[in-house]
């Protein structure tokens, strides 16, 4: 059976005025199913580079990425944002929750671009993942009124609204205190108990070391970590 | 269903920033309310020039006795104290008229008098029209109540008079002018009959005004005041000796306007040593009116179309920035699963909702100010009926068009830089 991601010899390159950037030079990487992996390194080395490549949100300058052993080169616009839609939920360091409407609402919006759910279902399905993430009391608030925790906690039922199989977490505990970071990590972990694939991108070591696998990138290559 | 859940969530987003979409839709609303106002105050105008026209009678020819230039220069250096000023169309003129041109149908003479007009010892401003029974035929023009002047008062030259509607309600405020008697000009005279209101024809003078006038038979106003009318000063006196002041020309059926008109001309050419006949053609007046309309669409047109622009430059910026400011939102939507072609739907749904409300608006707000100016004015406002959904749809189609280019933008945003905006 084909890995989850199988990505080989992938390199990027960023076409800048002062001259290129090698974001990723010739990484290579498979994750299985339901992995919890991290991946570490100093700022510009490349992991977050990663993390949206695996997302589909960029493409390689060269190289092949595998999903589910579908090349990812060949798909269109549209295909790409079907896969990130149904497939991959993103957790971001800043949240990126919309100000301006509510948690539920924030929440929902990750059903907008996946059509074929019934509204019903997919409020109930919200309601619970709200529930989960333990803000039920806070669905008719507003971002700007919760904490930096409860946003991201928002987040995160945000991404597993549409139910996807790949968590990609660009330094999710990166914002929080320890308190809210365990609580993060704490979900992460039951999420992928629940048999979901975690890659979390983070320079914090210790929560690092709280995954089951993790890669060090160094100027755009793995300098440790299997492959 | 999808376009639907577009318009609500662009709608949404409008209401996010309340000020600033109205503030983004001020170009359109203003572009589309002058528009539709000026419209309105230009389809008012021309309903009435129209109107003035259609009332001279499509079939007519009018004949004007015009003070010829040499009299007029005269007056300017006179001399004398007192002086008679001869011109225009006679009886006899139209008389030989009749008779050389069959295409005439019938002649219809008016004579304006320069006498005052009492009724229960007051003064009125009311104007004498001195005219024949064919008058009601060829100005279309029938009696509300009474009569109209008649064969008989012709014959006799009776002292009767017949009130148009305006000045029946100054003569007589509360009670029916018929059986009234009323002094004109020193002479008592009897109301037979009450016209309906007409409204405006033609241009300008006592006779483009039917409504404010008395008629009295054409030949009582030779037996009772002569030929001669004389107008007083302080130590001067001007008299006129004018028979005709208007001929109005029923042509016959079919006949053509233009030859009859012609041959009128040269016949008044012949009679008279001076240029002192204008001939009307009602239906080319019209005819060079429809020309002209055609020309003022054009200009409204382009108006129309600059204040669009302006508009549309305007939302064009506010996407633009409004893009630039919702970078990481675009960002994410990308990461949830967003398509670029869904990027471009949500920001050009926004610009066109945005000029759809603006185009509403204007459209509400041009009506008011027409009616606003209407009754300022105190007119009829009349509306071209087509302008209020074509307003909207132009507005909506002005941000299709300028909400395009901000959203390509947007959607040409790479998600990961998007995500990372500050």
């Amino acid at each position: 059976m084909d890995p989850l991601i199988a990505i080989d010899n992938i390199s990027k390159v960023y076409a800048m005025r002062g001259g290129d950037v090698h974001a990723l030079r010739q990484v290579s990487l498979t994750i299985e199913e339901a992995e919890f992996m991290s991946i570490v390194g100093k700022s510009g080395s490349g992991k977050s580079t990663l993390l949206y490549l695996l997302g589909l949100l960029t493409s390689p300058t060269s190289g092949e990425y595998r999903i589910r052993g579908r090349q990812a080169h060949g798909l269109s616009d549209f295909e790409r944002s079907q896969v990130r839609g149904k497939e991959i939920g993103f957790i971001f360091q800043s949240f990126h929750l919309v100000p301006q409407i509510k948690v539920l609402e924030n929440v929902l919006l990750s059903a907008r671009y996946a059509p074929e759910t019934s509204s019903t279902d997919t409020r109930k399905r919200a309601l619970e993942l709200v529930d989960r993430v333990g803000l039920s009391h806070r669905i008719d608030h507003r971002p700007t009124e919760l904490s930096n925790g409860e946003m991201q906690r928002v987040a995160i039922a945000r991404a597993l609204l549409t139910d996807p199989s790949l968590i990609l977490a660009d330094e999710p505990t990166g914002n929080l205190d320890e308190e809210n970071g365990d609580e993060v990590y704490n979900l992460l972990k039951s999420l992928n108990e629940e048999g979901k694939t975690i890659i979390i991108v983070t320079h914090d070591a210790q929560l690092a070391a709280r995954t089951d696998r993790c890669i060090r990138l160094k100027d755009g290559e793995v300098v440790n970590g299997s492959t | 269903m999808a376009q639907l859940k577009l318009v609500a969530e662009a709608w949404q987003n409008l209401m996010l920033h309340k000020t600033r979409s109205f503030l983004a839709a001020l170009g359109i609303i203003f572009g589309v309310a002058s528009v539709i106002c000026m419209l309105s105050i230009s389809e008012v105008a021309r309903r009435d020039v129209i109107g003035r026209i259609e009332r001279m009678g499509l079939h007519n020819l009018i004949l004007d006795s015009v003070k010829p230039e040499d009299i007029r220069k005269q007056e300017r250096q006179r001399s004398e104290d007192s002086w008679v000023a001869r011109f225009g169309m006679t009886r006899l003129d139209l008389d030989i008229l009749k008779e050389t041109v069959p295409e005439i149908e019938s002649i219809v003479p008016m004579r304006v008098m320069l006498s005052d007009v009492y009724a229960n010892l007051q003064l009125s401003d009311i104007n004498v029209v001195a005219t024949t029974p064919e008058y009601t035929e060829v100005m279309e023009h029938h009696v509300a109540s009474g009569r109209f002047l008649a064969a008989a008062d012709e014959a006799n030259a009776s002292a009767v008079c017949v009130l148009g509607a305006d000045a029946a309600r100054k003569l007589f405020p509360l009670s029916s002018a018929v059986d009234e008697v009323v002094k004109i000009g020193g002479a008592h005279f009897k109301v037979v009959g009450v016209m309906p209101r007409k409204g405006q024809t033609g241009s300008g003078g006592i006779l483009s005004n039917p409504d404010n006038a008395a008629y009295i038979p054409f030949a009582t106003s030779f037996a009772r005041f002569g030929k001669l009318q004389t107008r007083g000063g302080q130590g001067v006196s001007e008299a006129t000796e004018l028979e005709v002041n208007r001929a109005v020309l029923r042509v016959r059926d079919g006949k053509p306007l233009k030859l009859v008109a012609q041959a009128a001309q040269n016949l008044m050419r012949q009679r008279h040593r001076q240029d002192d006949v204008a001939v009307t053609i009602p239906f080319s007046l019209l005819k060079e009116h429809k020309q002209a309309e055609q020309i003022f669409r054009w200009v409204m047109g382009s108006l129309a179309a600059i204040s669009l622009l302006v508009g549309g430059i305007g939302i064009m910026n506010i996407m633009l920035a409004n893009m630039a400011e919702r970078r990481q939102e675009i960002g994410l939507r990308r990461a949830l699963g967003a398509t670029r072609r869904d990027i471009v739907r949500l920001f050009v749904g926004e610009s066109a909702l945005l000029c759809c409300l603006g185009g509403a608006i204007g459209v509400g707000t041009g009506a008011a100010l027409a009616v606003a100016v209407g009754s300022l004015a105190d007119w009829t406002v009349a509306f071209q009926p087509l302008s209020f959904p074509l307003g909207i749809i132009v507005s909506v189609l002005t941000g299709l068009i300028f909400g395009t280019v901000p959203a390509i933008n947007a959607a040409r945003l790479d998600p990961v830089l998007a995500l990372r905006a500050e």
